[in-house]
């Protein structure tokens, strides 16, 4: 029987773990986190991106390969590997099933307010209910799950992994294998890693997902002459609460209010087309946006027009009653924003509001216009919400093939280390985000990367 | 316990939690709180006592959340709602005074009124009208050479006067609370939707694909359903046997104990075997749950129910069993004593969460019918 080790506990490692006992491998699964913590990114995870020629129970409709792939080279500006592309997009619809044949619940596409229920399936109760069924379905296949089993060196020889350094709370481990498996997701809560990577503005990030994250596995294999694909800097961010946590804030400290008003920096400046296009698109671009203003702020300011027509946030908004004390109570400089704001209200073009499509309600004459959804800020009380560029996850990894094997830098294949998830994703995602797309690439080259490694 | 400031605590958690959920909505399809929510945006007390009587405490939420404890949102949604439920519970009680019984529900508490009810018809017995409480009666009517047959009537009668008013004013509490009119439950689609879904306990399937709810930790089951289903028709069936019961002795003339082969008994102790297999059930899943989402505050009045449920019945079938040997009389007042016990208790404990689970289930109705 081969023995395999998965270093990782999110949905890439589960499917790679399960896949790899399925074919009748013995498997360990380590995982940095406590079991409270268990399930990296994934558990905050929504949904998946599925090609599907046909509705499932669940996708309506039909999402064609092609327009999937559009889709991908639209966000990527065309910088994708084709292979591995093509690839993960058309046995997204495998792993569809074969989750469902693992009860997998997927939730029943939904009326009216998500749209995404033709390209994306649902986790039922979202990722973290994902995650427990993985375990459960690991469990019961006997594999063996070490809970606060970090990695922090994987020892290569020649072009092979010879054994990993771990800590665990019963100390250091040496432990070995006949095959491996590398799942340990991006390094973005490694906060010097970040900025080395970012530069000192990142001190003001906050991260989305898990903070076990740290990246060791990559640093380790990256320093040992591993592939490199990806660049340090790309990754996937968008606006949060600047209230939110530290770490996994998850999805409910986004922000969905940015097209409804103007977005001011730390200087009471306006700097960006608040109304260029719908989410998705908008939610990915204002992470970095933000990223880029003094300080890593910015701060919508909508009025009482526009408070019901977003989804609700978690935090309470900063309210006033007038625009000089909605400015003093968010710190900007009064006359700025008062200028900014008048500026802003006299340059309105009054128009057929209509948040369903690109209307034409705009602003004419001004530096930064906003092109859509422009209304005048006037009618108390006002509202304010601080922005934080909120990381998703980054995209430098690891070279693999469409075998998630991983590659050296001299170009020759590993013998026993394959790899897949957010370390693998910078394969696929040169920049941009498709959003769903995460947890099928994970999920497809675990399930290629665990067949692997159980029959190497 | 249940004092006026943990209720405003624990109001202010719950509206914390549902902005939360309302932000995040990964719960969506899991039960019917979460379509709900999306509603509103702020909670007020009303519509938090109308959501956690719509809770059916699956756990679903707890397991699946992301921003369950250890994090810091600290979200614990089934555990807030059990304790909300009981504060409405005390705040529609009628009489108001005697919802302080909520919080002192424990199971020591309701066998005491049951061993004094049951002691005090055998004293009653010993001086009036029984020759021995030690004797085999036998034939039609050996209850009532026990017990006479117009003390059994009267005080049944006043009891179930007391259960009818209270839980008409209560549910009337529970209707109107967020504004919703009585006439308006004349709408028999409303009823059609809540009797459906509470006699297949829909919602505890957890979602369209049915595969059933949190009950011990994160696997989904059914374990609880039709443990459910034992209690509720076993429940059902006690009913019918003593509407049975009353119907031939007042209409046919025909005085109990009836034969083992009649409609009464069969119904009778289908019912009472159903319920005891019910709550045994119910009880094992008390006890091998995770306790982190159950309130621990909350397990006395929960087990006091179950072990009323339960001895109510077993004291029956004991007297089914025993009833032409001497054992009868004593076991007789005891199975009463049990029984009245329980009815006294029924606006005062965990029973009236049938009361208000289908009236959240009528509302819950109104919202499908208005968004269908
Ligand atoms: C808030 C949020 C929402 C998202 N929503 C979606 C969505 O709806 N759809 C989608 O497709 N994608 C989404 N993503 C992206 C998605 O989470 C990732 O693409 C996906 O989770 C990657 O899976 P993974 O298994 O590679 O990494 P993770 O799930 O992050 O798992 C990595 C695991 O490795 C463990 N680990 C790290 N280092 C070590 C080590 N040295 N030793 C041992 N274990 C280690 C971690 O503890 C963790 O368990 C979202 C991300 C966030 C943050
Ligand atoms: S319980 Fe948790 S996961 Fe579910 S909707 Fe609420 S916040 Fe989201
Ligand atoms: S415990 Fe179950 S029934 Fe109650 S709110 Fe959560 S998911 Fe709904």
């Amino acid at each position: 029987m081969k023995k395999i080790i998965v270093i990782g506990g999110g949905n890439a490692a589960l499917c790679a773990a399960i896949t790899a006992a399925q074919e009748g491998a013995e498997v360990t699964l380590l995982e940095s986190s406590p079991k409270l913590w268990r399930g990296g990114n994934s558990q905050h995870t929504r949904n998946m991106r599925v090609y599907h020629p046909k509705p499932t129970t669940t996708l309506v409709e039909s999402y064609p390969f092609e327009e999937y792939y559009e889709d991908l080279l639209k966000v990527t500006k065309g910088e994708t590997n084709e292979e591995l592309a093509t690839l993960a997009i058309k046995s997204s619809i495998d792993l569809y099933y074969w989750m469902e044949k693992n009860g997998i619940n997927f939730q029943p596409s939904l009326k009216g307010t998500l749209s995404l229920s033709r390209t994306n399936a649902f986790f039922l109760g979202g990722g973290k209910t994902l995650i427990n069924r993985e375990y459960q379905i690991a469990e019961d296949l006997g594999i063996k799950v070490l809970y606060e089993h970090e990695v922090l060196n994987v020892n290569l020889k020649d072009n092979s992994v010879e054994s990993l350094d771990v800590v665990s709370p019963s100390g250091k481990l040496k432990l070995t294998a006949d095959a491996y498996v590398a799942a340990s997701g991006g390094f973005e809560s490694n906060r010097d890693w970040l900025r080395e990577a970012w530069g000192e503005q990142s001190k003001n990030y906050l991260i989305r997902g898990t903070k076990f994250n740290q990246g060791k596995v990559l640093k380790s294999l990256l320093s040992q002459g591993v592939q490199k694909v990806g660049k340090e800097e790309q990754g996937h961010a968008v606006a949060v609460d600047g209230r939110a946590p530290l770490y996994d804030g998850g999805i409910v400290t986004r922000l969905d209010c940015v097209p409804f008003g103007i977005v001011l920096n730390d200087e009471g400046n306006r700097f960006y087309d608040e109304g260029e296009d719908f989410w998705p698109k908008r939610y990915a671009i204002w992470g970095r946006l933000v990223a880029s203003q003094p300080n890593q702020v910015g701060h919508v300011i909508i009025d009482s027009k526009s408070f019901d027509l977003f989804m609700p946030s978690v935090f309470e908004p900063t309210k006033a009653n007038s625009i000089e004390e909605l400015a003093q109570k968010l710190s900007l400089p009064v006359e700025e924003v008062i200028k900014t704001i008048d500026e802003f209200n006299a340059a309105v073009v009054e128009g057929d509001f209509d948040l369903t499509k690109l209307d034409n309600c705009k602003t004419e004459g001004l530096e930064v216009n906003k092109t859509h959804w422009a209304r005048r800020i006037d009618t108390p009380p006002y509202y304010g919400y601080t922005l934080r560029p909120g990381v998703t996850f980054t995209y430098l990894g690891v070279k693999i093939d469409k075998d998630a094997r991983v590659y050296m830098e001299d170009g020759k294949p590993m013998t026993n280390l394959f790899a897949t998830g957010e370390m693998v994703a910078g394969n696929i995602l040169s920049q941009g985000y498709l959003a769903g797309i995460g947890m099928t690439i994970g999920g497809v080259f675990g399930r290629i990367a665990g067949k692997g490694a159980a029959n190497v | 316990m249940f004092s006026n400031e943990d209720s405003i605590l624990r109001l202010k958690d719950a509206s914390r939690a549902m902005e939360i959920c309302n932000a995040c909505r990964y719960c969506e399809t899991l039960c019917p709180v979460f379509p709900q929510i999306t509603q509103f945006r702020t909670f007020d007390k009303p519509t938090l006592n109308y959501l956690s009587n719509l809770c059916h405490n699956c756990k679903g939420c707890f397991h699946g959340c992301q921003y369950a404890p250890p994090h810091e949102f600290d979200l614990n949604i089934p555990k807030t709602f059990s304790e909300l439920r009981v504060d409405s519970y005390i705040q529609y009680a009628f009489p108001n005074i005697l919802g302080k019984l909520f919080a002192k529900n424990g199971t020591v508490v309701s066998i005491l009124i049951a061993v004094c009810i049951g002691l005090l018809f055998i004293a009653g017995a010993y001086f009036n009208s029984a020759d021995s409480l030690f004797t085999a009666y036998d034939g039609k009517g050996s209850f009532f050479k026990v017990i006479p047959y117009e003390i059994m009537t009267l005080v049944s009668g006043l009891i179930c006067l007391h259960v009818v008013i209270a839980f008409i004013v209560g549910f009337r509490r529970f209707w109107t609370e967020n504004g919703d009119k009585m006439s308006e439950l004349a709408d028999l689609s409303l009823w059609k939707y809540a009797m459906g879904a509470a006699a297949t306990l829909k919602h505890l399937d957890g979602g369209d694909n049915g595969h059933g709810c949190n009950h011990i930790d994160d696997r989904f089951g059914h374990s609880r359903k039709w443990f459910h289903h034992g209690v509720m028709y076993g429940f059902i069936l006690t009913l019918i046997s003593t509407t049975l019961a009353a119907i031939y002795h007042h209409f046919l003339g025909l005085h109990a104990p009836y034969d083992f082969d009649s409609l009464v008994v069969i119904t009778g102790t289908l019912g009472g075997i159903l319920m005891v297999i019910g709550c045994i059930g119910l009880t094992y899943i008390k006890i091998k749950a995770d306790p982190v989402p159950i309130s621990q505050k909350l397990l006395g009045m929960d087990y006091s129910f179950i072990a009323m449920l339960a001895l109510v019945n077993i004291t029956g079938l004991l007297l089914l069993i025993f009833r032409d040997g001497v054992w009868m009389p004593s076991l007789l007042c005891i199975h009463l004593g049990f029984v009245l016990a329980f009815f006294l208790m029924m606006p005062y404990c965990k029973f009236v969460h049938l009361l208000y689970r289908l009236g959240a289930l009528l509302k819950y109705a109104k919202y499908v019918k208005n968004n269908s």
